[in-house]
């Protein structure tokens, strides 16, 4: 299965998936429909939803919320909270424009009032402390002014273990909050993140609960229980 | 199952209408059409075709809206009770009803979750596949402890039911051999996590009186009747284009549409059924045509109503005729009464330091199980509550999802997220309710919704019961995680959430006396003999184990006894 665990630059067309899929069949028991098989073939979605396989990525959408100022701040507020190491860092998985296409479409009169604030927050005390807006710091810099925003800000219950989402509770959260999780969620929901930073198997065809775990493994990337 | 083959005609006179095609409508029809009756089934959702039409089945994670973070400006608008479903994301969205389309409205103080389908299928496609049959002591538990009425039928009498639904709709799981938790026909069970392995063996040793086993799901680990074992992708209500999990699409629906006797009208909202006076008989149905706003009757000869709990009780209570003035066969004055829904609370979680080293691969959609082991065989004496509940159990190895709060900026933090965090040992208890008269459902005829019905007003709450049993739950969840050898055990905060088990049942209850029941032993009205109701509002009492299988298997039962009386032309 080519398209699993990490395929650099692997890009999602639904043959390969239909392929894919079909060699998965363990025993000839698991062969994909051929009802979807048709309705993707076909190529013409009109009328019903396109199925989300067949869908352009989300950060494939244009959008142009960010001024370039702006949009240099986020990627290096990005970058600094996930940066490129051994693997992938959140510009490489372009959480930069995830952000930018969250501010846009996601959140609400009040959130982006917080995001704004949060930036002009950081811009100020990278400012007081070193000199320069944020951007402009360099990276150890940078790290600095984000921990110190994040212990202003760290009595908060979303830093409690396994504390509610910024979607699920905007009540009082503070920006750090609002900047980890969106960028979190970004990266590792990413095409770069699942695949280069955890590791991604859509069709896995069974189930072992008893395989090994070296020290330095990655996690599976998520899929919601249900 | 690709359209509907048969145009539904309100010239004919059906053999039968069932209404509504969830987890029982399918039932119903499969086995109706089955015996030759030609079916008419309703559905107020839209179509939804197995297996070409699951837009979110395999979607790749970067495919998914806001990279799956809760789209709360849409939901809050459109989706305020559905989206707070565990099932709900953007890749499900497509299967639930939009809140802004039917409001509800609530008796102050009571807060009651109330999820519903919106596609053909019903709660069939998002449902939690968790599949068990009742024990032969939920059915005498009414007339042992006198809350509500006594079951027309025991046991045994469902027993071959079962058997029968069992084989049909797939069911994994290991034989325990319990007489208070009956085993089925089941196909082999899924494997267990290597730290599941280890717990079972610690609970064998140190809290003997535990079983720990498998989930029993509806989820195939075999072939059944050209559906496929399950693949593991993980997120079952998305859809399953290989039939893996039993939905109506998948399971009962292509078999019933085999048959060539059967209709299928989506977009069809059923507003009443049709009594007459001068037979004493149901006719048919006046539905609401979704599309063209037309107003149409269908007729037949037997009406299955299986609209699902609240909804089968809000026809028959807007079904109002002189010789009902109260709702079509409610002359007992029960029906929208006794309303349930299972005492579910998320308990203690323990955390492992075992299986550090163990991972796993594929995403199995099923966790473990404790069935009941309070006041089995008579009152336990350290119980202060009666019945029981049984607890679903999963071990999860945390990822990013739960570890993104700690505290951290950069590499360190991001390593921390891209590996495995601790094993989670997280337990959720599903308990009796009883049936108390005052929850239940009333209608206010002055607000109608998108289908034209008046609104359902709910009222749910729990009782000095179920909040006893609650206790417990925490005091034996914190034992059970002791004998597993949980390293630290997360206490269950006590807080108050909403009534949002999904398992709603009541309202339209069985019994033997036709005074204080609507329906009979075969789920029959007792006021109108070829009406049945035989979804999760027949309930007389709530057991504690997940309720489809038992609908399913009342289902079945009554569509063999409606059918056998439609063979003699009685009905």
């Amino acid at each position: 299965m080519a398209f699993n665990q990490g395929t650099a630059g692997m890009s999602f067309h639904r043959r390969d998936f239909l392929l894919a899929a079909a060699v998965t069949a363990t025993g000839g028991a698991i062969m994909y429909s051929k009802g979807l098989a048709a309705m993707l073939a076909d190529g013409d979605h009109s009328g019903h939803d396109m199925p989300m396989m067949d869908r352009p990525a989300f950060i494939d959408q244009a959008v142009s919320a960010f001024s370039t100022e702006k949009r240099a701040q986020v990627s290096a507020m990005a970058e600094t909270l996930l940066p490129r190491t051994d693997t992938p860092g959140a510009i490489d998985a372009q959480v930069p424009k995830f952000l930018e296409l969250l501010y846009d479409q996601w959140m609400a009169a009040p959130e982006k009032q917080l995001f704004d604030r949060g930036l002009a927050e950081v811009d100020k005390q990278a400012q007081a402390a070193h000199g320069k807006i944020f951007s402009d710091c360099d990276a150890e810099d940078q790290k600095a002014v984000l921990e110190k925003m994040e212990e202003e800000q760290g009595d908060h219950s979303w830093f409690n273990f396994g504390g509610a989402s910024v979607a699920d509770n905007q009540d009082n959260i503070p920006f750090m909050a609002l900047f980890k999780e969106i960028t979190v969620v970004g990266f590792f929901m990413s095409e770069v993140g699942a695949q280069q930073v955890l590791r991604y198997d859509m069709m896995p065809g069974a189930f072992d609960g008893d395989t090994s775990l070296g020290y330095d493994d990655s996690s599976w990337a998520a899929v919601p229980f249900m | 199952m690709t359209e509907t083959m048969n145009q539904a005609s309100t010239n004919k006179t059906y053999d039968a209408i069932v209404i509504g095609s969830g987890m029982t409508g399918g039932v119903a029809a499969r086995e109706l059409t089955e015996k030759g009756m030609q079916v008419l089934m309703l559905e107020r959702g839209t179509a939804l075709n197995h297996p070409g039409e699951y837009i979110g089945e395999h979607a790749p994670n970067w495919s998914i809206p806001f990279g799956g973070l809760a789209d709360y400006q849409n939901y809050k608008k459109d989706y305020a009770v559905q989206s707070k479903s565990y099932a709900f994301d953007e890749a499900t969205k497509a299967h639930w009803i939009k809140d802004s389309d039917e409001p509800y409205l609530q008796e102050e103080g009571t807060n009651f979750e109330w999820m519903r389908g919106g596609r053909v299928g019903g709660r069939s496609l998002m449902w939690g596949r968790q599949t068990y049959r009742w024990g032969p002591h939920d059915f005498t538990a009414n007339a042992e402890d006198g809350h509500g009425v006594d079951w027309p039928i025991r046991y045994e009498d469902l027993a071959p039911w079962y058997s029968h639904v069992e084989k049909y709709i797939g069911v994994s799981g290991q034989k325990e051999g319990l007489e208070s938790f009956p085993d089925g026909e089941f196909q082999k069970p899924m494997e267990m996590y290597a730290l599941e392995k280890r717990i079972k063996r610690r609970l064998a040793r140190h809290a003997s009186d535990i079983t720990y086993t498998i989930g029993r799901s509806a989820v195939l680990t075999e072939p059944l009747e050209g559906r496929s074992p399950c693949h593991y992708c993980g997120a079952c209500p998305r859809g399953c284009s290989t039939g893996s999990y039993f939905s109506t699409q998948s399971s009962t629906l292509p078999v019933a549409m085999k048959t060539g006797n059967l209709t299928l009208r989506p977009e069809s909202a059923v507003q009443k059924i049709i009594y007459d006076s001068a037979t004493g008989k149901a006719t048919g149905v006046q539905v609401k045509d979704m599309k063209s706003g037309a107003t149409l009757v269908y007729k037949a000869r037997i009406i299955f109503l299986n609209a699902s709990t609240i909804h089968s009780a809000q026809i028959l209570l807007n079904s109002k005729s002189a010789a009902f003035p109260n709702g079509l066969a409610n002359s007992s004055g029960v029906v929208g009464r006794y309303l349930m829904d299972h005492n579910e609370h998320s308990t203690n979680m323990g955390i492992f330091f075992d299986d550090i080293d163990r991972y796993f691969s594929g995403k199995r959609p099923n966790g473990c199980y404790i069935p009941r082991f309070r006041n089995i065989g008579g009152q336990d004496e350290d119980t202060d509550f009666l019945r029981g509940y049984g607890i679903q159990c999963n071990v999860v190895r945390l990822d990013h999802r739960f570890t993104m709060h700690q505290k951290g900026i950069g590499a360190d933090y991001k390593d921390a997220l891209r590996k495995p965090g601790p094993w989670v040992f997280a337990m959720s208890a599903f308990g009796e309710c009883l049936p108390y008269q005052e929850n239940g459902i009333s209608l206010d005829e002055s607000r109608r919704d998108a289908f034209g019905m008046p609104l359902v007003k709910i009222r749910m709450e729990f009782g000095e019961n179920e909040h006893k049993m609650r206790g417990d739950v925490t005091r034996q969840a914190d034992r059970i995680l002791k004998a597993a050898g949980a390293v630290a055990i997360i206490p269950d905060d006590g807080s108050e959430k909403p009534i949002s088990a999904i398992h709603e049942m009541g309202t339209v209850r069985m019994g033997k006396d036709a005074k204080t029941s609507a329906l009979n032993g075969w789920n029959q009205s007792h006021d109108i003999p070829n009406l049945f109701v035989t979804d999760g509002a027949a309930m007389a009492s709530s057991g504690n184990v997940n309720p489809s299988l038992t609908y399913m298997a009342l289902t079945a039962r009554a569509a063999d006894y409606a059918a056998k009386l439609w063979k003699k032309g009685v009905l």
